[in-house]
C-alpha cells in the first residue's frame, strides 16, 4: 500500500485528511480525487480517523483522582460564596467527543458502536474542570479571590518559575490559604504576547505527568497583552504543595487538556 | 478507540497527535521532530493505516 502511495502520480493525502493542506495543494487534491479512484477510496477510508483520534485522547490523560478533586474545588469556590460562573466561557466548539467518535466510526462502517467510550464520571469530571477553569478567569477578572473580607491571608508558599523554553521569561507564584483551599497569585514576565485563540494555562502537575498520561490539573488561564509583568490570582482546592507548578500555552479550543508547549517551569 | 491509539508505537501516536492539533503545518511537525518533510508524511499515512488496522482488529475482537 506505501508503495503505491509514494508513486508521484498520486499527491499526498495527509495534509488534506488533518485539514493542514494549503488552498494550493487542497484544490489539487480534490481535483485529483475526482480522477483518481484509488486516492477518493483512501481519503473515504482514513477521512474519518483524525476525528477519532480527537475523540480518544482525552479518555487517556484524566487520572483517576481527577473528578474528586475538581469536584472538592468547585465545592470549595461556592462554599467561598462566589457564584458558579457560566459554564459558556469555556464551552467546547467541537461537538462532545463520544459524539464524535460514534459518528466517525459509523461513517468509517463500523455499524453503531454500543460500548461507552467514556465513563460518566470522566465525563463529569471534564465539565467540571471547565467550571473551574471559567471560574478562575471570572475571579481574575473581577480581582477578587476567595478569601473573606478582613482576613489577613497568609502566604505559605513561593514558588520561582523559569522559562522551559529557554527564553527570559520567568516568575513566580505566592500562595495563600484562605478559607475556601488556597490562592495562587501568579507574576509572570517576558512571555510573549497571546494571539487570538492562545491562552496560557497554569497547572498542578503530579507525579508521572506525560503528554500520554496526563496528571494534572489546571489552576486557571490567562492571556497577556503588551510586553509588561503579569498578575493575575486564581483559588483552588487542591492542595498546591503536593504539586508541581508549570505553565503552559495552549489552544483556546475548548479542550481542557495539555497539548500545547510548556513555557514556564518551577524551580524546586 | 483509546485502546487502539494506544496500540501504536510512540513515534506513530506522536505525528497523529501533532497532526490532529491543528496548529503546525506539516513543515513545522517535521521542524520540531528533526525530520524531512517526506518522513512526516509517509509517517503521517502509515500510522493513520496503523490506526485504521487496529480499530479493525478490535471491533473483530468484540
Amino acid at each position: 500500500v506505501t508503495e503505491s502511495r509514494q508513486n508521484p502520480a498520486h499527491p499526498d493525502l495527509t495534509g488534506y485528511i488533518f485539514g493542514l493542506a494549503g488552498d494550493e495543494d487542497r484544490q489539487a487534491v480534490r481535483t485529483h480525487l475526482q480522477e483518481c479512484r484509488t486516492c477518493a477510496r483512501e481519503v473515504e477510508e482514513m477521512g474519518a480517523l483524525p476525528e477519532l483520534i480527537g475523540a480518544a485522547a482525552p479518555a487517556v490523560s484524566v487520572p483517576p483522582n481527577l473528578e474528586r478533586r475538581v469536584l472538592r474545588a468547585v465545592s470549595a469556590q461556592e462554599t467561598a460564596g462566589n457564584p458558579r460562573p457560566s459554564v459558556e466561557k469555556r464551552t467546547p466548539s467541537r461537538p462532545a467527543p463520544e459524539a464524535l467518535a460514534r459518528a466517525a466510526l459509523v461513517r468509517l462502517g463500523f455499524g453503531s458502536v454500543g460500548r461507552k467510550l467514556w465513563a460518566p464520571g470522566i465525563a463529569v469530571a471534564v465539565a467540571a474542570m471547565l467550571v473551574v477553569a471559567a471560574a478562575g478567569v471570572e475571579m481574575a477578572r473581577l480581582g477578587q479571590g476567595p478569601s473573606a473580607p478582613g482576613a489577613a491571608p497568609t502566604t505559605v508558599q513561593t514558588v520561582r518559575l523559569v522559562a522551559a523554553d529557554g527564553s527570559d521569561a520567568s516568575g513566580s507564584a505566592s500562595i495563600q490559604r484562605s478559607s475556601g483551599g488556597q490562592v495562587v497569585e501568579l507574576k509572570v514576565k517576558g512571555l510573549p504576547e497571546t494571539s487570538p485563540g492562545q491562552l496560557y494555562v497554569c497547572w498542578l502537575v503530579d507525579e508521572g505527568d506525560s503528554l500520554q498520561h496526563e496528571n494534572r490539573v489546571a489552576v486557571g488561564t490567562f492571556s497577556v497583552s503588551g510586553s509588561g509583568p503579569v498578575t493575575v490570582r486564581w483559588s483552588t482546592g487542591a492542595d498546591t504543595a503536593q504539586y508541581r507548578l508549570d505553565v503552559t500555552r495552549e489552544q483556546a479550543d475548548g479542550n481542557p487538556l495539555r497539548r500545547g508547549p510548556e513555557v514556564l517551569t518551577a524551580v524546586r | 478507540v483509546r485502546d487502539a491509539l494506544d496500540s501504536l508505537s510512540d513515534q506513530h501516536r506522536e505525528v497523529l497527535e501533532l497532526s490532529y492539533r491543528g496548529d503546525l503545518t506539516q513543515a513545522q511537525i517535521a521542524d520540531r521532530l528533526g525530520v524531512p518533510l517526506g518522513t512526516v508524511k509517509s509517517r503521517t499515512y502509515n500510522a493513520l493505516r496503523s490506526f485504521k488496522r487496529a480499530l479493525e482488529e478490535r471491533e473483530l475482537g468484540d
